[in-house]
């Protein structure tokens, strides 16, 4: 079927969202919450468009609206325009000092600091945007769930203890869009959500690459063995090494 | 039984010398949309999916195996990992960058990069950039021949198809054999 999008039309299956046919299309639509492996979160509500569908128009939030009908999508209009602005700036002034969100708010013209009256903590950075809880999810561990409900609520393991499922592997500060999630390796250690592990070190060079638990994870996930641990920089000279000797006379 | 054993590009340590006119190759291949008829004017980073290394003086490029019953497929928490049509894909759309595949990998053929998103992504924003997996896949879905495989002016990639690589062993040794013999 086909749909209109800023006045154009485009060719998409029934069921799609609207995000994914403006995003082939190469039309722009802001997003903060979107990941494509973990899709279908819809909180952060920056991608919205007005669709008009029977004469009327609706905003509605384009990585989760399924394309039903031929409706037409204004992705741009002025009133999408006000509420990306007014998205920032709650976004920013629940975290002023966060440099993603700063760079996103300047793109659509918000001033700084415009909004002072809310008594926040000023080093916050997560937008409880749910993307490394997916993640955690995903990844089959889910250490990491929302707690609590408005204004208190925030992302946490169980009782904020050191979770007993925490791997350490770090996918939720990998898809975290602001950067809030600490990952610090120190002394052969990673210490994050407050619980600390021991990094692997490769038995051939040292070089620390990963936590002990997320090895040990991949390795019974995969359901193979390995004599010795080694990073990939190891394992690939082990790989020359066996190239270099494997058939000396044979033309490859 | 399986028919064919999966096809892989395989490196020759003693003819590599190291001038990464691979790598750039497999860039070029895998641009996204047609950018950059050049190298100069290509817009997306230059990512290429087998890795150099070095070591003792000898160079070489690693890249996957597409291992049958692959680690790295049983590895992927989301199942972005999977074997199409030969040889083993990643569906960069799944991919969530753990690194689980990287750590399991026998050869070290995954290294996890910076997932490029364009313009229609970003808007010109310069926003955070997180991992995803990224490995050889033949270019199977860019033409289906290996752009390395043409690219390296030493002749040092070849494709290896194992079932016909293992009868040509097959018959050097039988002729080797027979000239044995007639010495006997």
């Amino acid at each position: 079927m086909k749909i209109i999008i800023d006045g154009k039309a485009y060719q998409c299956e029934k069921g799609e969202y609207v995000l994914q046919v403006a995003r082939r299309n190469n039309i722009y639509i802001p997003t903060l919450c979107h990941s494509d492996a973990l899709s279908g979160l819809g909180s952060c509500r920056l991608c919205v468009v007005e669709v008009v569908d029977r004469g009327r128009a609706k905003v509605v939030t384009s990585c989760i609206f399924p394309i039903t009908s031929e409706v037409e999508v204004v992705t741009n209009s002025t009133k999408i325009q006000k509420i990306r602005k007014d998205l920032l700036v709650l976004l920013q002034a629940r975290c002023p000092e966060n440099e993603e969100i700063n760079k996103l708010a300047k793109s659509f013209g918000v001033e700084e600091e415009r909004v002072n009256r809310f008594k926040l903590d000023k080093t916050e950075n997560c937008v409880i945007c749910g993307l490394c809880v997916k993640a955690c999810e995903e990844m089959g561990t889910g250490a990491i769930s929302t707690i609590d409900r408005g204004v208190f609520k925030a992302i946490s393991t169980p009782y904020g203890d050191p979770s007993p499922q925490c791997i350490g592997c770090a996918v939720c500060a990998n898809v975290c869009p602001t950067n809030a999630i600490p990952v610090i390796d120190k002394d052969g250690e990673r210490e994050i959500w407050g619980k600390k592990f021991k990094l692997q070190k490769c038995e051939e060079c040292g070089k620390e690459f990963a936590t002990e638990d997320h090895v040990k994870f991949a390795f019974a996930k995969a359901g193979v063995k390995s004599e010795k641990i080694l990073c990939e920089e190891c394992r690939r000279k082990s790989s020359l090494d066996k190239m270099k000797n494997a058939f000396p006379k044979v033309e490859l | 039984m399986k028919p064919n054993l999966n096809s892989f590009v395989i490196g020759d340590p003693k003819k590599c010398i190291g001038c990464r006119s691979c790598e750039v190759a497999c860039a070029v291949a895998h641009r996204e949309n047609n950018t950059g008829l050049t190298v100069g004017t290509m817009e997306s980073p230059i990512i290429p999916r087998l890795f150099y290394i070095k070591n003792n003086n000898s160079v070489m490029e690693v890249q996957c195996r597409h291992c049958e019953d692959a680690p790295c497929a049983s590895a992927c928490p989301v199942k972005a990992i999977s074997e199409v049509n030969g040889s083993i894909f990643i569906n960069e759309k799944l991919c969530i960058g753990c690194k689980t595949c990287s750590l399991v990998c026998p050869v070290g053929a995954i290294d996890l990069l910076p997932r490029h998103e364009g313009q229609i992504i970003n808007g010109g924003v310069d926003r955070k950039s997180s991992v995803m997996a990224y490995k050889c896949d033949m270019c199977k879905e860019v033409g289906g021949t290996p752009n390395c495989v043409k690219a390296c002016p030493k002749d040092a990639l070849t494709i290896i198809t194992p079932k016909k690589s293992k009868k040509a062993s097959n018959i050097k040794a039988a002729l080797e054999l027979l000239q044995l013999n007639k010495k006997l």
